[in-house]
Protein backbone atom coordinates (compact mmCIF):
# COMPACT_ATOMS: atom_id res chain seq x y z
CA UNK A 1 0.00 0.00 0.00
CA UNK A 2 1.24 3.51 -0.75
CA UNK A 3 3.10 5.08 2.11
CA UNK A 4 0.80 7.49 3.94
CA UNK A 5 1.51 11.17 3.65
CA UNK A 6 2.28 13.13 6.83
CA UNK A 7 -1.07 14.85 6.38
CA UNK A 8 -2.91 11.51 6.36
CA UNK A 9 -1.02 10.35 9.46
CA UNK A 10 -1.96 13.56 11.21
CA UNK A 11 -5.61 13.26 10.27
CA UNK A 12 -5.69 9.66 11.44
CA UNK A 13 -4.21 10.63 14.80
CA UNK A 14 -6.60 13.57 15.15
CA UNK A 15 -9.57 11.37 14.23
CA UNK A 16 -8.68 8.78 16.86
CA UNK A 17 -7.93 11.38 19.53
CA UNK A 18 -11.19 13.15 18.80
CA UNK A 19 -13.06 9.91 19.50
CA UNK A 20 -11.46 9.04 22.83
CA UNK A 21 -11.82 11.02 25.98
CA UNK A 22 -8.37 10.86 27.57
CA UNK A 23 -7.68 14.40 28.69
CA UNK A 24 -10.62 16.22 30.23
CA UNK A 25 -8.58 19.43 30.51
CA UNK A 26 -8.16 19.65 26.77
CA UNK A 27 -11.28 17.89 25.52
CA UNK A 28 -14.92 18.69 25.95
CA UNK A 29 -16.80 15.56 27.00
CA UNK A 30 -19.81 16.63 24.98
CA UNK A 31 -17.71 17.19 21.88
CA UNK A 32 -16.14 13.74 22.14
CA UNK A 33 -19.58 12.20 22.77
CA UNK A 34 -20.93 13.92 19.66
CA UNK A 35 -18.09 12.54 17.58
CA UNK A 36 -18.60 9.08 19.02
CA UNK A 37 -22.30 9.20 18.23
CA UNK A 38 -21.51 10.37 14.70
CA UNK A 39 -19.14 7.41 14.31
CA UNK A 40 -21.66 4.90 15.62
CA UNK A 41 -24.38 6.31 13.42
CA UNK A 42 -22.11 5.86 10.41
CA UNK A 43 -21.26 2.27 11.36
CA UNK A 44 -24.86 1.28 11.98
CA UNK A 45 -25.80 2.96 8.70
CA UNK A 46 -23.98 0.17 6.86
CA UNK A 47 -20.79 -0.32 4.91
CA UNK A 48 -21.39 2.33 2.24
CA UNK A 49 -22.18 5.07 4.73
CA UNK A 50 -19.32 4.13 7.04
CA UNK A 51 -16.78 3.95 4.22
CA UNK A 52 -17.82 7.44 3.09
CA UNK A 53 -17.58 8.69 6.69
CA UNK A 54 -14.09 7.23 7.10
CA UNK A 55 -12.81 8.64 3.82
CA UNK A 56 -14.07 12.05 4.86
CA UNK A 57 -12.53 11.83 8.32
CA UNK A 58 -9.15 10.75 6.97
CA UNK A 59 -9.22 13.11 4.00
CA UNK A 60 -8.98 10.25 1.50
CA UNK A 61 -10.50 11.33 -1.78
CA UNK A 62 -13.64 9.41 -2.68
CA UNK A 63 -12.03 8.26 -5.94
CA UNK A 64 -8.63 7.43 -4.45
CA UNK A 65 -7.75 3.78 -5.04
CA UNK A 66 -6.71 1.74 -2.01
CA UNK A 67 -4.19 -0.88 -3.03
CA UNK A 68 -3.67 -2.83 0.19
CA UNK A 69 -3.44 -6.58 0.54
CA UNK A 70 -6.60 -8.52 -0.17
CA UNK A 71 -8.67 -10.61 2.19
CA UNK A 72 -8.80 -14.19 0.91
CA UNK A 73 -12.57 -14.33 1.39
CA UNK A 74 -15.56 -12.72 3.08
CA UNK A 75 -15.63 -12.86 6.89
CA UNK A 76 -18.68 -13.03 9.09
CA UNK A 77 -18.64 -11.02 12.36
CA UNK A 78 -17.70 -13.99 14.50
CA UNK A 79 -14.83 -15.01 12.22
CA UNK A 80 -13.61 -11.43 12.09
CA UNK A 81 -13.56 -10.93 15.85
CA UNK A 82 -11.93 -14.25 16.56
CA UNK A 83 -10.57 -15.85 13.40
CA UNK A 84 -10.34 -19.66 13.63
CA UNK A 85 -6.79 -20.99 13.30
CA UNK A 86 -7.15 -22.17 9.70
CA UNK A 87 -8.42 -18.74 8.70
CA UNK A 88 -5.68 -16.95 10.64
CA UNK A 89 -3.06 -19.11 8.95
CA UNK A 90 -4.63 -18.42 5.58
CA UNK A 91 -4.62 -14.67 6.28
CA UNK A 92 -0.93 -14.65 7.17
CA UNK A 93 0.04 -16.74 4.18
CA UNK A 94 -1.99 -14.49 1.89
CA UNK A 95 -0.27 -11.37 3.24
CA UNK A 96 3.18 -12.65 4.12
CA UNK A 97 4.77 -11.23 0.99
CA UNK A 98 2.68 -8.07 0.90
CA UNK A 99 3.64 -6.52 4.23
CA UNK A 100 6.87 -5.77 6.05
CA UNK A 101 7.16 -5.62 9.84
CA UNK A 102 7.52 -1.87 9.60
CA UNK A 103 4.28 -1.56 7.64
CA UNK A 104 2.44 -4.05 9.84
CA UNK A 105 3.35 -2.05 12.96
CA UNK A 106 1.34 0.94 11.70
CA UNK A 107 -2.28 1.13 12.91
CA UNK A 108 -3.04 3.52 10.05
CA UNK A 109 -2.11 0.90 7.47
CA UNK A 110 -4.54 -1.59 8.97
CA UNK A 111 -7.29 1.01 9.20
CA UNK A 112 -6.85 1.80 5.50
CA UNK A 113 -6.93 -1.94 4.75
CA UNK A 114 -10.18 -2.29 6.69
CA UNK A 115 -11.64 0.62 4.75
CA UNK A 116 -10.67 -1.13 1.53
CA UNK A 117 -12.19 -4.45 2.65
CA UNK A 118 -15.37 -2.75 3.85
CA UNK A 119 -15.73 -1.13 0.44
CA UNK A 120 -15.19 -4.50 -1.20
CA UNK A 121 -18.06 -5.92 0.89
CA UNK A 122 -15.81 -8.40 2.69
CA UNK A 123 -17.61 -7.88 6.01
CA UNK A 124 -21.08 -7.67 4.48
CA UNK A 125 -23.38 -4.68 4.69
CA UNK A 126 -23.93 -4.65 8.47
CA UNK A 127 -20.81 -3.73 10.41
CA UNK A 128 -21.97 -3.09 13.96
CA UNK A 129 -21.69 -6.64 15.26
CA UNK A 130 -18.16 -7.03 13.94
CA UNK A 131 -16.74 -3.66 14.86
CA UNK A 132 -18.70 -2.14 17.72
CA UNK A 133 -19.68 -4.95 20.06
CA UNK A 134 -21.97 -4.13 22.94
CA UNK A 135 -21.80 -3.80 26.66
CA UNK A 136 -24.60 -5.38 28.59
CA UNK A 137 -24.36 -2.88 31.40
CA UNK A 138 -23.21 0.65 32.09
CA UNK A 139 -24.54 4.04 31.19
CA UNK A 140 -25.31 4.97 27.62
CA UNK A 141 -22.24 7.20 27.63
CA UNK A 142 -20.00 4.35 28.75
CA UNK A 143 -21.45 2.03 26.14
CA UNK A 144 -20.85 4.61 23.45
CA UNK A 145 -17.27 5.17 24.59
CA UNK A 146 -16.64 1.41 24.69
CA UNK A 147 -18.15 0.89 21.25
CA UNK A 148 -16.01 3.67 19.75
CA UNK A 149 -12.87 2.26 21.29
CA UNK A 150 -13.76 -1.25 20.15
CA UNK A 151 -14.02 -0.04 16.59
CA UNK A 152 -10.71 1.84 16.70
CA UNK A 153 -8.94 -1.11 18.27
CA UNK A 154 -10.44 -3.68 15.91
CA UNK A 155 -9.62 -1.66 12.80
CA UNK A 156 -5.90 -1.50 13.51
CA UNK A 157 -5.29 -0.34 17.04
CA UNK A 158 -5.54 2.66 19.30
CA UNK A 159 -1.89 3.60 19.90
CA UNK A 160 -2.32 6.81 21.88
CA UNK A 161 -4.36 4.94 24.50
CA UNK A 162 -2.97 1.40 24.37
CA UNK A 163 0.58 2.02 23.15
CA UNK A 164 2.61 0.01 20.67
CA UNK A 165 1.02 -3.26 21.70
CA UNK A 166 -2.37 -2.22 20.33
CA UNK A 167 -1.65 -3.14 16.72
CA UNK A 168 -0.18 -6.46 17.86
CA UNK A 169 -3.07 -7.59 19.97
CA UNK A 170 -6.23 -5.47 19.63
CA UNK A 171 -7.01 -5.82 15.93
CA UNK A 172 -7.90 -9.43 15.03
CA UNK A 173 -6.47 -9.21 11.51
CA UNK A 174 -3.21 -7.40 12.32
CA UNK A 175 -2.80 -9.80 15.24
CA UNK A 176 -3.15 -12.69 12.78
CA UNK A 177 -0.27 -11.27 10.72
CA UNK A 178 1.95 -10.73 13.75
CA UNK A 179 1.32 -14.20 15.13
CA UNK A 180 2.15 -15.70 11.76
CA UNK A 181 5.26 -13.56 11.48
CA UNK A 182 6.46 -14.49 14.93
CA UNK A 183 5.82 -18.16 14.22
CA UNK A 184 7.89 -17.89 11.04
CA UNK A 185 10.82 -16.15 12.76
CA UNK A 186 10.77 -18.52 15.71
CA UNK A 187 10.64 -21.56 13.44
CA UNK A 188 13.67 -20.34 11.49
CA UNK A 189 15.60 -19.96 14.74
CA UNK A 190 14.61 -23.23 16.37
CA UNK A 191 17.31 -25.40 14.79
CA UNK A 192 14.67 -27.38 12.95
CA UNK A 193 12.77 -28.37 16.08
CA UNK A 194 9.58 -26.35 15.55
CA UNK A 195 7.55 -25.74 12.42
CA UNK A 196 5.83 -22.43 11.95
CA UNK A 197 2.32 -23.93 11.72
CA UNK A 198 2.70 -25.60 15.12
CA UNK A 199 3.97 -22.41 16.74
CA UNK A 200 1.22 -20.37 15.15
CA UNK A 201 -1.32 -22.85 16.49
CA UNK A 202 0.02 -22.53 20.02
CA UNK A 203 0.02 -18.73 19.80
CA UNK A 204 -3.51 -18.78 18.46
CA UNK A 205 -4.77 -21.01 21.24
CA UNK A 206 -4.02 -18.59 24.06
CA UNK A 207 -4.82 -14.93 23.56
CA UNK A 208 -3.74 -13.93 27.06
CA UNK A 209 -0.33 -15.51 26.68
CA UNK A 210 0.07 -13.84 23.28
CA UNK A 211 -0.78 -10.43 24.72
CA UNK A 212 1.65 -10.97 27.59
CA UNK A 213 4.37 -12.22 25.30
CA UNK A 214 4.25 -9.35 22.87
CA UNK A 215 3.30 -6.78 25.47
CA UNK A 216 6.35 -7.43 27.55
CA UNK A 217 8.57 -7.78 24.48
CA UNK A 218 7.52 -4.33 23.35
CA UNK A 219 7.45 -2.54 26.68
CA UNK A 220 9.89 -4.05 29.11
CA UNK A 221 11.68 -7.27 28.26
CA UNK A 222 13.12 -6.40 24.88
CA UNK A 223 15.78 -9.09 25.21
CA UNK A 224 12.96 -11.59 24.63
CA UNK A 225 12.89 -10.46 21.02
CA UNK A 226 16.01 -12.47 20.25
CA UNK A 227 14.74 -15.05 17.77
CA UNK A 228 16.72 -17.93 19.30
CA UNK A 229 15.64 -17.10 22.84
CA UNK A 230 12.06 -16.82 21.74
CA UNK A 231 12.38 -20.13 19.90
CA UNK A 232 13.72 -21.81 23.04
CA UNK A 233 10.92 -20.34 25.12
CA UNK A 234 8.39 -21.51 22.59
CA UNK A 235 9.81 -24.94 22.56
CA UNK A 236 9.03 -25.15 26.28
CA UNK A 237 5.69 -23.41 25.90
CA UNK A 238 4.68 -25.79 23.15
CA UNK A 239 5.78 -28.99 24.89
CA UNK A 240 4.07 -27.94 28.13
CA UNK A 241 0.93 -27.27 26.12
CA UNK A 242 1.08 -30.72 24.52
CA UNK A 243 1.64 -32.32 27.91
CA UNK A 244 -1.52 -30.68 29.26
CA UNK A 245 0.47 -28.41 31.56
CA UNK A 246 -0.03 -25.18 29.61
CA UNK A 247 2.08 -22.14 30.47
CA UNK A 248 -0.34 -19.44 31.55
CA UNK A 249 0.05 -15.77 30.77
CA UNK A 250 1.42 -14.78 34.17
CA UNK A 251 3.83 -17.73 34.14
CA UNK A 252 5.01 -16.74 30.68
CA UNK A 253 5.64 -13.21 31.88
CA UNK A 254 7.62 -14.37 34.89
CA UNK A 255 9.64 -16.84 32.80
CA UNK A 256 10.58 -13.99 30.47
CA UNK A 257 11.59 -11.84 33.42
CA UNK A 258 13.76 -14.67 34.77
CA UNK A 259 15.45 -15.05 31.38
CA UNK A 260 15.88 -11.30 31.03
CA UNK A 261 17.76 -11.22 34.32
CA UNK A 262 20.40 -13.40 32.65
CA UNK A 263 20.67 -10.92 29.78
CA UNK A 264 23.55 -8.82 31.19
CA UNK A 265 25.76 -11.94 31.32
CA UNK A 266 24.49 -13.94 28.36
CA UNK A 267 24.34 -13.29 24.66
CA UNK A 268 21.43 -15.59 23.88
CA UNK A 269 22.22 -15.51 20.19
CA UNK A 270 25.57 -17.25 20.72
CA UNK A 271 24.55 -19.92 23.25
CA UNK A 272 24.54 -23.59 22.31
CA UNK A 273 20.96 -24.59 21.48
CA UNK A 274 20.86 -27.30 24.12
CA UNK A 275 22.00 -24.88 26.81
CA UNK A 276 19.52 -22.25 25.69
CA UNK A 277 16.70 -24.80 25.87
CA UNK A 278 17.88 -25.64 29.38
CA UNK A 279 17.69 -22.01 30.45
CA UNK A 280 14.21 -21.66 29.00
CA UNK A 281 13.06 -24.87 30.71
CA UNK A 282 14.48 -23.67 34.03
CA UNK A 283 12.77 -20.31 33.66
CA UNK A 284 9.39 -21.87 32.91
CA UNK A 285 9.74 -24.36 35.76
CA UNK A 286 10.78 -21.63 38.19
CA UNK A 287 7.90 -19.42 37.09
CA UNK A 288 5.41 -22.25 37.55
CA UNK A 289 6.89 -23.04 40.95
CA UNK A 290 6.81 -19.43 42.14
CA UNK A 291 3.25 -18.92 40.97
CA UNK A 292 1.96 -22.24 42.18
CA UNK A 293 -0.79 -21.78 44.79
CA UNK A 294 0.97 -24.21 47.09
CA UNK A 295 4.20 -22.20 47.16
CA UNK A 296 2.76 -18.71 46.97
CA UNK A 297 3.08 -16.99 50.36
CA UNK A 298 -0.19 -17.10 52.23
CA UNK A 299 -1.75 -13.93 53.50
CA UNK A 300 -0.71 -13.79 57.11
CA UNK A 301 -2.31 -11.90 59.94
CA UNK A 302 -1.70 -8.19 59.98
CA UNK A 303 -0.42 -6.30 62.97
CA UNK B 1 18.98 -26.40 37.32
CA UNK B 2 21.48 -25.26 34.67
CA UNK B 3 24.18 -22.92 35.81
CA UNK B 4 25.03 -19.85 33.81
CA UNK B 5 28.69 -20.40 34.79
CA UNK B 6 29.78 -16.95 35.93
CA UNK B 7 32.67 -15.39 34.03
CA UNK B 8 34.45 -12.07 34.61
CA UNK B 9 32.85 -9.17 32.80
CA UNK B 10 34.69 -6.04 31.75
CA UNK B 11 32.14 -3.27 31.71
CA UNK B 12 32.40 0.04 29.95
CA UNK B 13 30.93 1.83 32.95
CA UNK B 14 33.61 0.27 35.24
CA UNK B 15 30.84 -1.02 37.49
CA UNK B 16 32.44 -4.47 37.71
CA UNK B 17 35.44 -5.19 39.92
CA UNK B 18 36.39 -8.38 38.07
CA UNK B 19 39.26 -6.70 36.25
CA UNK B 20 41.90 -4.77 38.17
CA UNK B 21 43.05 -2.27 35.59
CA UNK B 22 41.79 -3.29 32.14
CA UNK B 23 39.39 -0.91 30.46
CA UNK B 24 36.86 -1.18 27.68
CA UNK B 25 35.33 1.62 25.66
CA UNK B 26 32.75 1.40 22.92
CA UNK B 27 31.40 4.00 20.57
CA UNK B 28 28.40 3.35 18.36
CA UNK B 29 27.62 5.59 15.44
CA UNK B 30 24.50 5.32 13.36
CA UNK B 31 24.33 6.52 9.82
CA UNK B 32 21.09 5.85 8.01
CA UNK B 33 20.46 2.13 8.31
CA UNK B 34 23.98 1.20 9.38
CA UNK B 35 25.46 1.07 12.88
CA UNK B 36 29.19 0.91 13.41
CA UNK B 37 30.66 0.15 16.80
CA UNK B 38 34.28 0.97 17.49
CA UNK B 39 35.68 -0.98 20.43
CA UNK B 40 38.79 -0.24 22.46
CA UNK B 41 40.19 -2.83 24.86
CA UNK B 42 43.20 -1.91 26.97
CA UNK B 43 45.13 -4.02 29.47
CA UNK B 44 43.56 -7.44 28.82
CA UNK B 45 46.02 -9.30 26.58
CA UNK B 46 44.36 -12.68 27.24
CA UNK B 47 41.14 -11.36 25.66
CA UNK B 48 43.15 -10.14 22.66
CA UNK B 49 44.61 -13.64 22.39
CA UNK B 50 41.17 -15.25 22.51
CA UNK B 51 40.00 -12.92 19.75
CA UNK B 52 43.03 -13.84 17.65
CA UNK B 53 42.30 -17.54 18.25
CA UNK B 54 38.69 -17.09 17.07
CA UNK B 55 37.11 -18.07 20.40
CA UNK B 56 35.78 -14.62 21.11
CA UNK B 57 34.33 -11.98 18.76
CA UNK B 58 33.18 -8.40 18.88
CA UNK B 59 29.43 -8.09 18.62
CA UNK B 60 26.82 -5.42 18.16
CA UNK B 61 23.27 -6.15 19.17
CA UNK B 62 20.33 -4.18 17.79
CA UNK B 63 16.78 -4.27 19.15
CA UNK B 64 13.68 -2.53 17.91
CA UNK B 65 10.83 -3.24 20.35
CA UNK B 66 8.06 -1.84 18.16
CA UNK B 67 8.64 -4.45 15.45
CA UNK B 68 9.83 -7.18 17.85
CA UNK B 69 13.20 -7.07 16.09
CA UNK B 70 16.52 -8.19 17.54
CA UNK B 71 19.68 -9.10 15.65
CA UNK B 72 23.39 -9.51 16.37
CA UNK B 73 26.38 -8.97 14.10
CA UNK B 74 29.84 -10.35 14.90
CA UNK B 75 33.34 -9.51 13.77
CA UNK B 76 36.93 -10.34 14.66
CA UNK B 77 37.67 -6.70 13.89
CA UNK B 78 37.19 -4.11 16.64
CA UNK B 79 35.05 -2.16 14.20
CA UNK B 80 31.75 -3.98 13.82
CA UNK B 81 29.28 -2.95 11.18
CA UNK B 82 25.64 -3.93 11.20
CA UNK B 83 23.09 -3.03 8.58
CA UNK B 84 19.37 -3.51 8.97
CA UNK B 85 16.54 -3.66 6.52
CA UNK B 86 14.42 -0.51 6.94
CA UNK B 87 11.32 -2.68 6.51
CA UNK B 88 12.18 -4.51 9.73
CA UNK B 89 12.42 -1.58 12.12
CA UNK B 90 10.42 1.45 13.10
CA UNK B 91 10.93 4.05 15.80
CA UNK B 92 13.27 3.80 18.73
CA UNK B 93 16.11 1.27 18.75
CA UNK B 94 18.49 0.01 21.42
CA UNK B 95 22.09 -0.93 20.61
CA UNK B 96 24.79 -2.61 22.67
CA UNK B 97 28.28 -3.68 21.74
CA UNK B 98 30.85 -5.87 23.42
CA UNK B 99 32.94 -8.98 23.33
CA UNK B 100 31.24 -12.38 23.27
CA UNK B 101 32.55 -15.93 23.51
CA UNK B 102 31.46 -17.72 20.34
CA UNK B 103 33.12 -21.02 21.33
CA UNK B 104 33.91 -22.66 24.61
CA UNK B 105 37.35 -21.51 25.78
CA UNK B 106 39.63 -20.94 28.75
CA UNK B 107 40.36 -17.49 30.12
CA UNK B 108 43.66 -17.03 32.00
CA UNK B 109 43.22 -15.05 35.21
CA UNK B 110 46.10 -12.56 34.81
CA UNK B 111 44.89 -9.07 35.61
CA UNK B 112 41.73 -10.32 37.29
CA UNK B 113 40.67 -9.76 40.86
CA UNK B 114 42.17 -12.41 43.18
CA UNK B 115 38.69 -13.74 43.85
CA UNK B 116 38.92 -15.50 40.49
CA UNK B 117 41.89 -17.60 41.70
CA UNK B 118 44.79 -18.76 39.58
CA UNK B 119 43.29 -21.47 37.38
CA UNK B 120 42.01 -20.54 33.93
CA UNK B 121 38.26 -19.94 33.89
CA UNK B 122 36.08 -22.06 31.65
CA UNK B 123 34.01 -19.81 29.43
CA UNK B 124 31.14 -21.29 27.46
CA UNK B 125 29.87 -19.90 24.18
CA UNK B 126 27.35 -17.10 24.61
CA UNK B 127 28.95 -15.30 27.54
CA UNK B 128 29.62 -11.60 27.38
CA UNK B 129 33.24 -10.89 28.35
CA UNK B 130 33.13 -7.14 27.77
CA UNK B 131 29.99 -5.12 27.46
CA UNK B 132 29.21 -1.53 26.57
CA UNK B 133 26.38 0.61 27.75
CA UNK B 134 23.06 0.51 25.94
CA UNK B 135 22.64 3.22 23.37
CA UNK B 136 19.10 4.36 22.88
CA UNK B 137 18.55 6.01 19.54
CA UNK B 138 16.98 9.39 19.82
CA UNK B 139 14.81 11.20 17.39
CA UNK B 140 16.79 13.43 15.06
CA UNK B 141 15.24 16.50 16.65
CA UNK B 142 16.32 15.61 20.16
CA UNK B 143 19.79 14.69 18.89
CA UNK B 144 20.11 18.07 17.28
CA UNK B 145 18.81 20.37 20.03
CA UNK B 146 19.92 21.03 23.59
CA UNK B 147 17.86 23.43 25.70
CA UNK B 148 19.37 25.80 28.27
CA UNK B 149 18.23 28.69 30.45
CA UNK B 150 19.85 32.05 29.79
CA UNK B 151 19.45 34.95 32.16
CA UNK B 152 20.67 37.39 29.52
CA UNK B 153 17.45 36.97 27.57
CA UNK B 154 14.25 38.88 28.23
CA UNK B 155 11.09 36.92 28.92
CA UNK B 156 9.80 35.20 25.80
CA UNK B 157 13.07 35.49 23.85
CA UNK B 158 14.99 32.62 22.29
CA UNK B 159 18.51 32.28 20.89
CA UNK B 160 19.86 29.34 18.87
CA UNK B 161 23.59 28.75 18.47
CA UNK B 162 25.52 25.95 16.76
CA UNK B 163 27.88 23.90 18.89
CA UNK B 164 30.40 21.46 17.44
CA UNK B 165 32.41 20.84 20.59
CA UNK B 166 31.39 17.16 20.75
CA UNK B 167 32.70 16.54 17.22
CA UNK B 168 29.17 16.43 15.86
CA UNK B 169 26.80 19.31 15.31
CA UNK B 170 24.25 20.30 17.92
CA UNK B 171 22.33 23.49 18.48
CA UNK B 172 22.12 25.07 21.87
CA UNK B 173 18.75 26.67 22.35
CA UNK B 174 18.64 29.39 25.01
CA UNK B 175 15.40 30.54 26.61
CA UNK B 176 14.78 33.12 29.33
CA UNK B 177 14.60 31.24 32.68
CA UNK B 178 10.94 31.92 33.48
CA UNK B 179 9.83 31.02 30.00
CA UNK B 180 12.07 27.94 29.99
CA UNK B 181 10.38 26.64 33.17
CA UNK B 182 6.95 27.30 31.74
CA UNK B 183 7.29 25.68 28.37
CA UNK B 184 10.13 23.20 28.24
CA UNK B 185 8.16 20.16 29.42
CA UNK B 186 4.83 21.05 27.95
CA UNK B 187 5.07 23.15 24.83
CA UNK B 188 6.18 21.12 21.88
CA UNK B 189 5.68 24.05 19.54
CA UNK B 190 8.56 25.92 21.20
CA UNK B 191 10.82 22.97 20.50
CA UNK B 192 9.73 22.92 16.88
CA UNK B 193 10.29 26.68 16.61
CA UNK B 194 13.84 26.08 17.81
CA UNK B 195 14.22 23.28 15.29
CA UNK B 196 13.13 25.59 12.46
CA UNK B 197 15.64 28.19 13.63
CA UNK B 198 18.36 25.54 13.74
CA UNK B 199 17.51 24.37 10.21
CA UNK B 200 17.74 27.98 9.07
CA UNK B 201 21.37 28.02 10.17
CA UNK B 202 22.42 24.67 8.72
CA UNK B 203 23.25 25.99 5.20
CA UNK B 204 25.73 28.40 6.78
CA UNK B 205 27.46 25.56 8.61
CA UNK B 206 27.34 22.69 6.13
CA UNK B 207 28.07 22.98 2.43
CA UNK B 208 25.89 19.98 1.57
CA UNK B 209 28.96 18.32 0.08
CA UNK B 210 28.73 14.53 0.28
CA UNK B 211 32.29 14.26 1.63
CA UNK B 212 32.84 14.63 5.33
CA UNK B 213 30.50 16.85 7.26
CA UNK B 214 28.65 16.12 10.49
CA UNK B 215 27.14 12.70 11.10
CA UNK B 216 23.79 14.05 12.23
CA UNK B 217 23.44 16.10 9.05
CA UNK B 218 23.98 12.94 7.00
CA UNK B 219 21.05 11.37 8.86
CA UNK B 220 18.91 14.45 8.41
CA UNK B 221 19.65 14.61 4.69
CA UNK B 222 18.72 10.93 4.32
CA UNK B 223 15.45 11.50 6.18
CA UNK B 224 14.58 14.57 4.08
CA UNK B 225 15.42 12.81 0.83
CA UNK B 226 13.18 9.92 1.84
CA UNK B 227 10.38 12.39 2.56
CA UNK B 228 11.11 14.10 -0.79
CA UNK B 229 11.72 17.43 0.91
CA UNK B 230 14.40 19.71 -0.64
CA UNK B 231 17.69 19.79 1.24
CA UNK B 232 20.33 22.51 1.40
CA UNK B 233 23.11 22.20 -1.16
CA UNK B 234 26.66 23.28 -2.03
CA UNK B 235 25.15 26.24 -3.82
CA UNK B 236 22.37 28.26 -2.30
CA UNK B 237 19.30 26.12 -2.86
CA UNK B 238 16.28 28.36 -3.22
CA UNK B 239 14.01 25.33 -2.72
CA UNK B 240 15.39 24.65 0.74
CA UNK B 241 12.82 25.84 3.23
CA UNK B 242 13.93 25.53 6.88
CA UNK B 243 10.33 25.41 8.13
CA UNK B 244 9.33 22.68 5.66
CA UNK B 245 12.45 20.65 6.39
CA UNK B 246 12.18 21.01 10.18
CA UNK B 247 8.51 20.07 10.26
CA UNK B 248 9.16 17.09 8.00
CA UNK B 249 11.45 15.82 10.77
CA UNK B 250 9.19 16.82 13.67
CA UNK B 251 5.68 17.88 12.87
CA UNK B 252 3.41 20.32 14.64
CA UNK B 253 0.39 18.61 16.10
CA UNK B 254 -2.69 20.50 15.11
CA UNK B 255 -6.11 19.65 16.59
CA UNK B 256 -8.75 18.61 14.12
CA UNK B 257 -10.99 21.35 12.83
CA UNK B 258 -13.61 22.20 15.41
CA UNK B 259 -11.96 20.20 18.13
CA UNK B 260 -11.69 21.89 21.52
CA UNK B 261 -8.23 22.94 22.68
Amino acid sequence: MNRPTPELEQRFSDWQRGLTLIDKRNQSEQHVADRQNELIEAVTGGSTLFAAYLRTQLGIDIDAHLDGPQLPRKLDPSEFRNPPFELERDLFETWSNDLSAREASQPLLWTRCHLQWIEQGQFGERLDEAFLGTLSSGTAEKQTEAAARNLLRRMGGLPHVRGKISVLSDCPLSRAWWRGKMAEVVSQSSEGTLDSGTIHGVLHSNNDAWARLVGDSVHRITVANHPRLRAALFSQYSSADRAGNAVHAREMQLAMQILARRGPALMFDALEWSELIGFAADAVAQAKEELSPSTAPADGPTD
Amino acid sequence: MSSAGAVPLLREDSASIDWLSATYQAEIKISGRVAISTNKLIGAPQLDALIAAGHVQWAIEIRCPKTLYARVAYSVSANVRSKWNPDDVDGEMFLTSGLVAVRDCQLPTDGLNDLWGNDPIGVKAGRWLARGMILRTQSLASSLLEFHKNTGLSEGEMRVEPDTGSGDLRFKVYLAPGYFDQVIQTNRDVQIAALIAAFGRIPHIDSGDERGGYAILTQIKAALQEAEVPIWGPELNADFDPARAATAIERFRIPASGEDQ
